[in-house]
């Protein structure tokens, strides 16, 4: 799941992708570290890395279809869809997409948010990978499974850059994140591949 | 570009031959123009921006809607047909002296387009040129840049 797990075990490029996301305490409410990205982008080393370890794993996967996430997953997900030869899908917050959609709605904290996907973006049959930067809840990626599937794509996997450590999938959302007996995090079945865990405080200064 | 007519770039992208000759276009025109910077306007500048980026060596910088960006941000008004809109950008993503362009899929107003003109022009960035898929020209967006140059591929219909 974790990708120095998966054969990048001290690969010196995941720590120069940790390193390069930006910790923001109490944002966007006291209590939370919020992972910010932002940095990773202004890092072109560190923001070609993280492009180049999602292609090499994907690129001979025969994935027709990269889905991502509005709006941080279109940071990521275009360039991987470039490199392996496949379409991108955005799939978006509601009532952006022109034309018509299928829609999804998933659980926040507080509510509901849905997740919609242009109708015929897709095929039956089509192996998918959904790209997010980050992996919390996973309401959102679950949601996104959900409409490729609906549609009878086949989702291989979801890439996140940043997410929670596996031996805190379980205690955080029993209902959608099941650790197999091998210890790999799974959403909705769907395994998950995650570069780096979240830091709680930034390395330097 | 032949045979494209569309203003939903969605499909583009779908077309993993045309989406690409997209992006290789704009990395030709870029890549020797020592840009140092792209930014990229929510959200569809999220999807042209980065590729291009990471083609010619630039940072890419996100340019958004009020509070989506945590940390210190600067902010930029601009109109909209009805009301106006804020933008905004990381302190501290851009230095004063480097050398930028601004991404977007589509210009129609140039609302949004100025706004981002306006913010890196205000940290001392050189914005070398704004750069779309599509053009709606019927909307005169161009005005709203002033003397800045726009770069599109495509001319769509108002």
């Amino acid at each position: 799941m974790f990708a120095a797990e998966n054969g990048l075990r001290g690969d010196p490029r995941l720590q120069a992708i940790s390193e390069a996301i930006r910790v923001v305490p109490h944002f966007p409410k006291p209590g939370i570290m919020f992972q910010d990205i932002t940095t990773l982008l202004l890092d072109h080393k560190a923001f070609k890395h993280t492009v180049d370890i999602f292609v090499d794993r994907y690129r001979n996967m025969d994935i027709s279809v990269v889905a991502g996430v509005e709006a941080r997953g279109f940071m990521f997900g275009p360039s991987i869809a470039l490199a392996i030869g496949a379409k991108f899908v955005p799939l978006r917050k509601p009532r952006k997409l022109p034309g018509e959609v299928i829609s999804e709605a998933y659980e926040l904290e507080y509510g509901t948010d849905c997740l919609e996907m242009h109708v015929g973006a897709v095929q039956p049959g089509e192996r998918a990978l959904v790209i997010d930067d980050l992996i919390a809840t996973g309401g959102t990626l679950s949601a996104a499974i959900t409409l490729l599937e609906r549609v009878g794509a086949e989702v291989v996997e979801c890439g996140c850059v940043v997410g929670l450590p596996e031996v805190k999938c379980y205690a955080v959302e029993l209902l959608l994140m099941i650790v197999t007996f091998q210890g790999q995090c799974r959403l909705n079945g769907k395994p998950l591949y995650i570069l780096v865990e979240p830091r709680e405080i930034n390395n330097c200064c | 570009m032949a045979g494209i007519l569309f203003q939903d770039i969605t499909t583009l992208l779908l077309d993993t031959k045309a989406f690409k000759d997209t992006i290789d276009l704009f990395v030709e025109r870029y890549k020797d123009k020592e840009i140092s910077v792209v930014a990229g306007i929510e959200a569809r500048g999220f999807i042209f921006g980065p590729p291009i980026a990471l083609a010619i060596g630039a940072k890419f910088v996100p340019m958004r809607k009020p509070n989506k960006l945590p940390g210190k941000v600067i902010s930029e008004e601009y109109s909209l047909e009805y009301g106006t809109d804020i933008m905004e950008m990381h302190v501290g993503a851009v230095e004063a002296g480097e050398r930028a362009l601004v991404i977007d899929d589509l210009i129609a107003t140039g609302g949004t387009l100025g706004a981002a003109l306006r913010l890196l022009e205000r940290v001392g960035v050189h914005v070398v040129e704004c750069a779309c898929v599509i053009e709606l020209p019927g909307l005169k967006g161009r005005e709203r840049l002033g003397d800045k140059p726009l770069f599109v591929l495509v001319n769509g219909d108002a």
